[in-house]
């Protein structure tokens, strides 16, 4: 699997991951979008990360 | 009354009497009555996505959190070719799998009962990870709903005690 394939297959299961568990903290609409966007930033983000360490890890030691 | 002014009642985390996620014409439900009920509230939960949250009267986010986890687990089935629920071939997934309650029972089913092909679906694995995924975000939602009930039926706060005067 490409970095690219890693990372198109993992963007819809982070927005799903992020509507769900944002709900279930907040209550209120107001907080909501601003709260979302900065768990799927993290959540994406660390996917990003951590895949892209591997790769350089992988290429390092290849 | 005067002295009530500008006092700000307490209201439990995550109250639904003043969330817009609740359908407006929903009656309250009694809280200790929720409690009473709360095993099959969770069952209903674990069956089927988001009824749980329906049931205690938040029936938007309930539907809100339906579609979004049915679709997902759909689509990984989707993706699978529908064979993907299979205790013989991905035992650890199938584990997480049960989080969904019917519809992975459904998803058994149909594993079983389908002739397996000689090779696996293209993207298995892909079906795999978004069935497991939204089945295990079911339990946090299952929880959320028990931990809602239990709030509901937290005694009130006590009130702040004024300061001492030395």
């Amino acid at each position: 699997m490409t970095l690219a394939e890693l990372f198109a297959q993992s963007l819809p299961i982070c927005v799903v991951v992020t509507l769900v568990m944002v709900a279930l903290e907040e209550d209120e609409p107001r907080p909501y979008l601003k709260h979302a966007a900065r768990y799927f930033a993290t959540l994406y983000g660390g996917i990003i990360a951590f895949a892209l360490a591997l790769y350089a890890i992988d290429h390092a030691f290849a | 009354m005067p002295g009530d002014v500008g006092a700000v009642r307490p209201e439990p985390i995550g109250s639904w009497s003043t969330s817009p996620w609740r359908s407006a014409t929903l009656p309250r439900v009694e809280p200790k009555r929720l409690a009473r009920r709360l095993p099959a509230i969770l069952l209903a939960g674990w069956v089927m996505p988001g009824l749980s949250h329906a049931l205690i009267g938040q029936r938007r986010k309930g539907l809100y959190i339906g579609l979004l986890l049915v679709g997902t687990f759909v689509a990984g089935l989707a993706l699978g070719d529908f064979r993907c629920v299979s205790w013989e071939r991905h035992p650890l997934t199938f584990v997480g799998q049960t989080g969904m309650g019917g519809l992975f029972l459904v998803g058994w089913g149909l594993a079983a009962h389908l002739p397996t092909p000689p090779t696996p679906a293209r993207l298995e694995s892909l079906g795999l990870l978004y069935s497991a995924v939204a089945a295990l975000l079911n339990w946090l939602v299952v929880i959320d709903v028990y931990e809602r009930v239990a709030r509901m039926n937290l005694p009130p706060a006590p009130a702040p005690k004024a300061a001492s005067k030395p």
